[in-house]
């Protein structure tokens, strides 16, 4: 540590001070649990679902609403690959966590709740989001609470973009889309319906009304082609997003009597399931691999097949059958899975010969999509992928035009709702370094850091004990409504579920701590303000002033990096282990004058009897705080500081005088 | 070179007969420490003996090389092994954090302009052609530096000028004579005190001096022997206050009054075992009318040390070794203890400035210098 | 003799406690002045006599100490026992003919503005007006 200062410091002497003089005591947690690594979005699981064990609803609910503006639709609808990285998994099945989220919103919705205060604006900038979809929600709401004018344009005649748009309601029901979307309004975003920018106001109109910078989270709502004959020769075809979109807007006409969905995702399930709500008589999903593959969430298939749709596995389509200019049916092919492809799925192979045909009227196509660009001027130029997704530095998501930034499906193609906060959240960091001039480079997340997960959790002794379900609307009373089919979890059930968790990790990081303090001592704080600024950091770090350091020694020092630039300007970094600075006493050297006794205003020291008449001073290393002015005071050189040794300042003394 | 060593302080010869142990003060208290063993160890196993940090505990005091059987130079030794351990950059613990070590360095410097003799009272005659020096060495800054345990170190200078005064010597006194150099040679560091003593060598040329008197028997010890030793020749006369003084005292030319009281003396190592001055302070002592003088056990050649020598390694064992001597001293009767040394004063002073110190031993510490000056002008 | 002290770059030690003003922002006085060696210390009661005298051994021209004014010590009374150091320090240095102008302690640079800034230069100035430390000597000859 000391060899820095005396070799590197050239120019000027600074003196890296280890920031934790024992004033300020840590709590830290190396790294995060593996349910918040694994959450694109950062929520603190392990930490909110501490609270709920505590019966800490509000608290677990204001926690998640610092990572997550929309606890209730992500509890609702989310892919949760928090539950996939679950340590439970070792033991039985993983924590119900996104069933957890879901309670504890429901649980705020049930009550009455003050609404939110607008947020005072403190800058003059004004942004505006193109799209109000998740992403673009986060985004909005992230920007508003840092004080600056947030505008939201959406081109259809409600929010919410696919939230709304294409997640049917009895998965969704629109008062929750409703009430957190209102949660964000209330904080002073206005969101413009109806508005299509581009069309009815141009980039160019909305930069001279004051917007300095812009947000393009318009999503991807454009269904892609299935590339098979007859696609575009009959009646009959619809696609998947303007189908679900159109029932989504109230349009609860029966599209036909048998429809076939082609697809493997949650909107080919969302679709066909609505589909037997509209009253279609069947409704087959043609999806090309086994069901292992299937990316919709394994409980909507199981619910669908329930609710009677039937799925053709390892089947595509060959071609589109028609009569009088209407659809009739589709000839399909059977597959084989083959070897895996550079997505690691495996590859599904046509079976010569095993052609078959399935009857229908209604074709819905769900196989993938894409952003719908036509916003957008014929001359633009906005740098664009093969699949018409915006191309954005993946750190910063600075599209190639400045100002104007991308996230969200618009620019990583149809992806999940957990992934779009994520983005918001992201854009609207970078949004305010680029507003604020500052450089966007520095910019980290921590989501861009594999980080590997190194705490050892025992799970040798846990016993099994099983997840809590949530109970579910009976299939009679679904397939006439859009009622919502899963119900929340009852207080207990919550409770008893939370207490699976196995809080892997020392600290739950709920920080009640810094709230409960009434004497404010525990701080929350990262270690670098600049870290701090530009992005979650993964570190947590409590710092508590008064608790005193019982911890064992090497459990007290913390790793900082330090980097510096030699003489031929090379970058280099040196990992330092900071201790506090304290005082200690050397037994043999100390005389038992008494003097240090004396100047110690925190009675650290004290001292104890060796011998007959003999004294020998003692310092409590969990009260010094480093002062050093028993170091000077010591007539005999017993006491000394840690890290700050008379040697040490000797060297930084001849350090700085010998330079010239 | 640690084998030269062993052969220049005849340490092949120890007979490992431990006297030196026995008789040794820090080994009393501090179990650790042994100068047989130390000897031994360095034979056996050379390399080791420079990282050990026992080598900087030994106060140097001379009893055992007194009682060795053998003669071997074991302070000569330990000293010769500290001058190859600094130059492997170790060295002792200082006390009072290195500033004394600090104050003699900075005096290397050729161009100093002291301004070190403030203390000299109009009373007090001095010259600036007499043959005679008067040495002050380190008093003015003890003085200062240890103004908290009231050492008024400078008492013993202003005494010894009086003393002198009355004896007919007006002599110099030298605004930038330099330390002499004792506690760095005896910490290890050759280089400064060489660098010290010419110096003070070029200073005593400079003023045309003959004769050196000194109060501090350090700086007489190091006049003596180390600056031969290490500079050549060394021609001038090196006088110990203490040597002027019986022949004038019993013959009558100082006149003394009577003081009350029982006294005790501790003879300082430097001039006891190093320069074999045992009587003369005792016929000092006694030449005063009403003292009553009683020795302690350990006295003479077997004087037990002050705890401490130059400036380092003051521990726990230190104050122990004090402690014991306090308690001699005053297990004798005595009200006062005498010492000829500074520093000997100084740290019988701040042992007793101590928190915990019992008041029980609370004892009078005073320099010769000082307690004789007080008793002149007898009829 | 005046055209030795334009060459004359004088080396001020500056210590500094971590919570002034001083140790605390490192301010940019600190760094308007290239002269200015800053050290920082806890607290100003960690300066004693030994460290001063070692600065100056060190080839120090002149030595600053900063420190918060009284009663407003991070830890209470550190800046006392920085106060009576320092006068023993004066008086040393003083024994030794360093100029008494070479060592400053400064407790209450914050009860005006600017006040440190003219603190600072009123020292460095007066310390090129003095010259070099008589003990950058024993450190060139090195």
């Amino acid at each position: 540590m000391y060899r820095l200062e005396t070799t590197l410091k050239k120019e000027k002497i600074k003196l890296f001070f280890p920031r934790l003089s024992s004033d300020v005591h840590t709590i830290s947690r190396l790294e995060p649990s593996s349910c918040r690594v694994a959450c694109p979005a950062g929520i603190q699981v392990k930490a909110y679902i501490g609270l709920i064990v505590a019966g800490k609803f509000q608290e677990a609910l204001d926690l998640i609403k610092k990572d997550n503006p929309l606890p209730g639709i992500c509890g609702r609808v989310c892919t949760h690959p928090c539950e996939s990285e679950c340590n439970r998994r070792k033991v039985d099945e993983s924590v119900a966590i996104c069933a957890l989220k879901r309670f504890v919103a429901d649980w705020e919705l049930k009550k009455s709740v003050k609404r939110a205060e607008p947020i005072a604006r403190i800058s003059d900038e004004k942004i505006a989001i193109v799209g109000s979809g998740p992403a673009g929600l986060t985004c909005a709401n992230d920007l508003i609470r840092l004080g600056y004018g947030v505008t939201v344009f959406e081109k259809l005649p409600f929010a919410g973009g696919m939230l709304t748009a294409g997640i049917p309601s009895y998965r969704l029901p629109r008062e929750i889309i409703n009430k957190e979307i209102e949660n964000i309004t209330d904080l002073g975003v206005e969101i413009r319906l109806g508005v299509k920018v581009g069309k009815d106001v141009g980039f160019d109109e909305l930069m001279e009304q004051g917007f300095k910078a812009f947000f393009i989270a318009v999503g991807a709502h454009q269904g892609l082609k299935l590339n098979v004959p007859g696609e575009n020769d009959y009646q009959g075809f619809i696609d998947c997003v303007d189908f679900l979109r159109n029932v989504n807007s109230g349009d609860h006409k029966k599209p036909g009597r048998k429809v076939i969905v082609i697809g493997g995702g949650n909107s080919a399930i969302d679709a066909s399931r609505t589909a037997l709500r509209l009253g279609c008589d069947e409704v087959f999903v043609v999806y090309r691999r086994s069901r292992k593959e299937m990316p919709a969430n394994v409980s909507e298939i199981e619910e669908a097949e329930k609710e009677g749709v039937k799925i053709h596995y390892l089947a595509a389509p060959v071609k589109i059958l028609g009569k009088k200019g209407k659809v009739a049916g589709m000839e399909c092919i059977k597959m084989r899975l083959g070897e895996p492809d550079e997505s690691g799925r495996r590859k599904p192979v046509p079976l010569e010969g095993s052609e078959f045909v399935i009857e229908a009227d209604v074709i819905i196509p769900s196989i993938s999509q894409k952003p719908d660009l036509s916003f957008l001027p014929k001359d633009h130029e906005f740098k664009l992928s093969k699949w018409d997704t915006f191309e954005v530095d993946p750190v910063t998501f600075a599209t190639n035009i400045q100002g104007f930034f991308a996230g969200g499906d618009a620019m990583s193609g149809p992806n999940t709702v957990v992934d779009a906060i994520a983005h918001g959240h992201f854009v609207a960091r970078s949004i305010n370094r680029y507003l604020k001039h500052k450089d966007l480079k520095k910019i980290t997340h921590s989501s861009s850091e594999v980080r590997e997960w190194g705490f050892r959790l025992e799970i040798e002794g846990e016993k099994p004990i099983e997840r809590n379900h949530f109970p579910k609307l009976s299939i009679e009373k679904r397939l006439n409504s859009f009622e919502e089919v899963d119900l929340c979890f009852t207080e207990e059930q919550a409770i008893a579920e939370a207490k699976r968790c196995l809080r892997c990790g020392p600290c739950v990081e709920c920080q009640e701590c810094v709230a409960g303090c009434s004497k404010r001592l525990v701080m929350l704080s990262f270690p670098h303000k600049e870290a701090q600024e530009i992005g979650r950091v993964p570190e947590f770090i409590l710092r508590v002033p008064t608790d005193p350091m019982k911890l064992p020694r090497d459990k007290r020092s913390e790793e900082v990096v330090i980097s510096w630039r030699d003489e031929e300007e090379k970058e280099n970094q040196l990992t330092l282990a900071l201790e506090p600075i304290t005082c200690f006493v050397d037994k043999d050297m100390c005389r038992g004058c008494g003097k240090c006794e004396k100047v110690c205003e925190y009675k650290a020291i004290t001292l104890k009897p060796v011998k007959e008449g003999l004294v020998v001073s003692e310092i409590d290393e969990s009260i010094c705080k480093g002062c050093g002015t028993c170091v000077a005071i010591c007539t005999t050189g017993a006491i000394k500081a840690r890290h700050f040794t008379d040697k040490r300042i000797e060297q930084m003394l001849e350090s700085c005088l010998n330079q010239e | 070179m640690i084998k030269d060593i062993i052969k220049k302080t005849k340490a092949y010869y120890c007979l490992d007969c431990g006297k030196c142990t026995a008789v040794c003060p820090v080994a009393l208290f501090d179990g650790d420490f042994s100068p047989r063993r130390i000897v031994g160890e360095t034979i056996t196993r050379e390399d080791k003996v420079l990282d050990d940090c026992r080598i900087w505990n030994c106060l140097t005091c001379k009893m055992c090389h007194e009682r060795c059987p053998s003669d071997v130079n074991f302070i000569e030794f330990i000293r010769l092994l500290r001058v190859d351990a600094r130059g492997e950059g170790k060295e002792g613990i200082c006390s009072h954090g290195g500033a004394i070590q600090s104050l003699m360095k900075i005096m290397t410097a050729p161009n100093l302009n002291q301004k070190r003799l403030d203390w000299i009272r109009p009373d007090l005659k001095t010259s600036k052609d007499s043959e005679y020096l008067y040495f002050v060495g380190c008093l003015p800054y003890f003085d200062l530096f240890f103004s908290n345990i009231k050492a008024n170190s400078l008492d013993i200078a202003r005494s010894t000028l009086k003393i002198l005064n009355l004896l007919r010597i007006e002599p110099q006194v030298l605004p930038n004579e330099r330390c002499c150099g004792h506690d760095l040679l005896w910490s290890g560091d050759v280089e400064n005190f060489k660098k010290l003593a010419q110096h003070n060598i070029a200073e005593f040329k400079k003023a045309g001096v003959k004769k050196i008197v000194l109060s501090c028997p350090e700086g007489y010890a190091c006049f003596k022997s180390e600056y031969p030793n290490y500079l050549g020749k060394f021609d001038f006369e090196v006088v110990h206050i203490s040597e002027l003084l019986p022949d004038k005292l019993s013959s009558g030319e100082i006149k003394l009054k009577p003081v009350k009281g029982k006294v005790t003396y501790q003879d300082p190592c430097r001039l006891g075992r190093f320069s074999n001055i045992y009587d003369n302070p005792r016929e000092i002592i006694n030449s005063i009318p009403g003292i009553e003088f009683v020795e302690m056990k350990r006295s003479g050649k077997n004087a037990m040390c002050c705890g401490t020598s130059s400036w380092m390694n003051c521990t726990q064992y230190s104050k122990q070794i004090q402690l014991e001597r306090l308690k001699e001293a005053k297990s004798t009767g005595a009200e006062t203890l005498i010492t000829f040394c500074p520093k000997c004063q100084i740290h019988f002073l701040c042992a007793q400035s101590e928190i915990n110190y019992p008041e029980e031993l609370k004892l009078k510490v005073i320099d010769l210098t000082t307690f004789l000056a007080n008793a002149l002008g007898g009829e | 003799m005046s055209e030795e002290k334009k060459d004359f770059k004088p080396k001020v030690v500056a210590f500094a406690c971590h919570w002034c003003g001083v140790g605390k922002n490192e301010i940019n006085a600190v760094e308007d002045f290239p002269d200015f060696k800053l050290i920082k210390l806890m607290c100003s009661g960690r300066i004693n006599s030994a460290l001063i005298l070692k600065a100056f051994e060190k080839g120090a021209d002149g030595i600053i100490a900063f420190g918060c004014p009284e009663g407003k010590c991070h830890y209470n009374f550190g800046n006392r026992n920085a106060a009576e150091e320092y006068k023993i320090a004066q008086s040393l240095i003083h024994l030794l003919g360093i100029e008494p102008k070479r060592l400053r302690l400064e407790l209450d640079f914050f009860s005006e503005d600017g006040k440190l800034d003219s603190v600072i230069k009123e020292f460095v100035g007066g310390i090129r007006k003095i010259g070099p430390s008589p003990l950058r000597l024993i450190n060139e000859n090195k």
